[in-house]
Parts: C-alpha cells; structure tokens; sequence
C-alpha cells in the first residue's frame, strides 16, 4: 500500500492546550512503563510522554513468540551493527523473566511489530483521540504514515519516512524491529541506501491510538539520556508537528509543564502511579503475559 | 462504498451480529477489514468465555498496528473460528461467511435492537 499523503484541510486542527499533557515520569522498570503506556491509551486528551528504562530490556511486539527471540534473523542487520553496548542507566532490574537472546528482561508490549533492545534507543510514547481532527480515520497505515511524517520532520532533512508497500506478512518471522521493513519506518541513507533508525508501533482501543517509538541515538543526533532537556524539547517539536499547533501557542518549546510525579495525576478516582502498580501486578509483570 | 449486509446488525466500531439459529454469530465488516490492512495475528476468546457488549473480545493486528474487536452482544462464547488464528485471510476477503470469528449464545440481556441497523451503519460510513 503507497503511503497517502496527510490531508492539508486537516492542518490546523483546533486543539486546546489544556489537552495536551507531557509527561516525563523518570526511571521506571520495563514493566511498569508498558503498564504506563497502556494506561495512557485510556487517558483523555493527548499525552507525549518519554520512556526511561532502570534498566536494559527487550520490549516484545503484542503477538511475538517468547523464544523466537533465540533465533537470529536469516537476513542481514540493516544498520549493519552489533547490539550497542547499553548505556549505564541506573539498575534496579525488578523483572526477573529474561529474554534468551540477550539474558535482559523482557516485557511485552500492546503495540504491534518486532522486539526492541532498549538502552541506548530514545523511546517515546504517544496517545490522541482517533479517529479526530488530526486522524480523521482510524487506518492504522494512514495513521502510522502521520506519525512518521511528523516525527521525521523534526529529526531533520537527512531522516526520512521510509514509504512503499507494506510487507507485513514475510516480516513476520524476523524477530527484531530494526531487522524488518515498514513504510512507518524512519530511514537514512548514507550513500548505500535506506538504513533504518526508527520504529513505530500502534495500538487502538475505540475512540483512541497509542504510539511507542524507538529512536536510534546514534543515528538521529539526539544527545544522550542524561540531557533531559534535550529530549524534552525534542518531544515539545513533535506534539507541534503532529497537531499542527500556531507557533504562539503555549506549547512553545520548554514552556509547558512536564508531569513528573504520576501520583498528581488522577485516574479513575486514584492516581496514575497506584495504576501503574495494579496493571504490573496484573498483567505487565506476570509471566503468563509475558511469554507465549 | 463497502458492502453492508442487510440481514446483520452493527456495532460502530465495526462489528457484525447475525442471528444464526439459537446463537450469534459476530465478525467485522468489510470496511474494517479494508482499513486494517494486511493482517498477520489475531486473538480470540476461549470457548466458555464470557463476553460483553462494547467490550475487547479479541485483538487483531496488522502493519505493526494492534486493534480491539469488540462484542456486539452480551453472551458465551460457543465456538470460535479457529481458522483463523492461522491464515487471516478470509476475514479480508469474505469478512461476512468464512470470516467470522466467534459464535456466542446471547445472555437474556442480550438485545440486537442496540445495535445499529444496517442503514444506521450504512449512514454512519457515508459520514
């Protein structure tokens, strides 16, 4: 399927700033931030949020086998790299499961798509109404395309949404997100053709999307994880891209507040942090979850 | 204008209902189906499950995108199309016959009237 270009008519959208949330929650084990990024799907409004890990994991894509990741793709790695070596983030590793390719711990996401090293990646996460004014169907390759659009163009003129056909079905078995090919993907080429160096996936639930992005550092320009400044206001150009904010608006880079603490934000007659802790124990930590 | 069968009814986000001797049967239309995609998983309830209107029965996912399917009816679970865990190719090709996905015996408040007609769905895609 050709990727079809967003709708111009569409472009300013009228969105309050009131709706729009970002959050920046620290270090939370991989558990917990799957169990973070399902709760936002539920959330109203749109929420940005920046995913920080205490520790070095492997996310699963919704439906993957537990142990094809022992199994290395038949196809050559894009990047052409090793596993990076990961960043020292502080370790508090409280999932025990671990993936058999990397001895990491590993949780499984609800988005789809292909396992994910984190560590070194920049990983966000994105929940909006869909369908709305910015998403005005709920088409996942259409919704997937905006995405990429409008993240690519903050990363640059050298990045790149990747574009053609969907391939879906023969990526199946390849086990890695960076391994497979997507229209979504965010590319560059330096000289040799397309090297991949950002993955999306999705998840819809009626009336909302949840986006969870991998970000090659290396590849992007984007300082490191200790600059939380930087990610910060790398994260404040996307939500102005993607919906198509005035440049007066408050969202003006910086000036907005950054939710922190997620005990001060309410959820169902509790806080988002007691949830986080109720869907871990629920789901997210829970082996049965996790491995299949 | 995707086909929409009149001898069903609809849920908004999608799903079918058709009554079929002493139970329902329940899929996604046409439409959906389209929208979706190239289709590579999907996750149906087990048998003797309980379902309930409006709300997830299974998951489906296509290009890296993992959508809920919701029931159209209160009920149980009677029989799923287990087909369909390994090819989901018919839910795009014949999304109303070899596409359907679970057959559930309605409960007593189980009600098709709440579910939109197939002109209600019609004028819904035309929106």
């Amino acid at each position: 399927m050709e990727i079809p270009a967003h709708d111009p008519k569409h472009d300013h959208a009228e969105i309050s700033n009131d709706e729009v949330n970002f959050l920046d929650p620290g270090f939370l084990n991989p558990a917990e931030n799957m169990a973070l990024d399902a709760l936002l799907l539920d959330l109203p409004g749109w929420w940005f949020r920046l995913t920080r890990w205490s520790t070095p994991c492997v996310t699963l894509g919704r439906f993957q086998t537990f142990l094809a990741g022992s199994t290395r793709s038949p196809i050559q790695r894009e990047s052409h790299g090793e596993i990076p070596q990961i960043y020292p983030f502080q370790i508090s590793p409280q999932v025990t499961l671990s993936h058999p390719a990397t001895a990491l711990p590993a949780v499984r996401r609800i988005t789809g798509g292909g396992s994910i090293l984190h560590g070194e990646d920049l990983t966000i996460a994105i929940s909006g109404p869909c369908p709305s004014d910015v998403f005005p169907r709920r088409k996942p390759a259409e919704v997937a395309a905006y995405f990429s659009q409008k993240i690519s163009a903050v990363l640059g003129d050298h990045i790149q949404t990747r574009g053609g056909h969907d391939e879906e079905n023969s990526m199946q078995s390849i086990v890695d997100c960076f391994d497979r090919r997507s229209p979504s993907d965010l590319v560059f080429d330096p000289g040799s053709g397309p090297v991949k160096a950002g993955g999306l996936a999705l998840a819809f639930r009626p009336g909302r999307v949840l986006l969870e992005g991998s970000l090659k550092r290396e590849h992007l320009s984007l300082d490191r994880p200790h600059d939380q400044t930087h990610d910060r206001q790398w994260l404040s150009r996307v939500a102005q891209q993607l919906l198509s904010l005035p440049p007066h608006s408050s969202l003006k880079e910086g000036s907005h507040r950054w939710h922190e603490d997620l005990s001060d934000i309410p959820w169902e007659e509790s806080h988002l942090g007691e949830c986080v802790r109720q869907k871990v124990d629920s789901q997210f930590g829970q082996e049965k979850w996790n491995r299949r | 204008m995707s086909e929409v069968p009149q001898n069903r009814n609809y849920l908004s986000s999608h799903e079918w209902a058709m009554p079929e001797d002493d139970h329902v049967v329940v899929g996604i239309t046409e439409f959906a189906a389209s929208e979706l995609g190239e289709l590579v998983y999907i996750e149906l309830p087990e048998i003797g499950s309980e379902v309930h209107f409006d709300q997830q029965f299974g998951e489906i996912e296509s290009v890296k995108a993992v959508s809920a399917l919701n029931s159209p009816l209160n009920g149980t679970v009677v029989e799923i199309n287990s087909a369909l865990v390994e090819s989901q190719e018919a839910i795009s090709e014949t999304p109303y016959d070899d596409g359907w996905m679970m057959k559930i015996k309605p409960a007593e408040d189980s009600a098709m009237d709440q579910l939109l007609s197939p002109q209600d769905y019609e004028s819904q895609l035309s929106e």
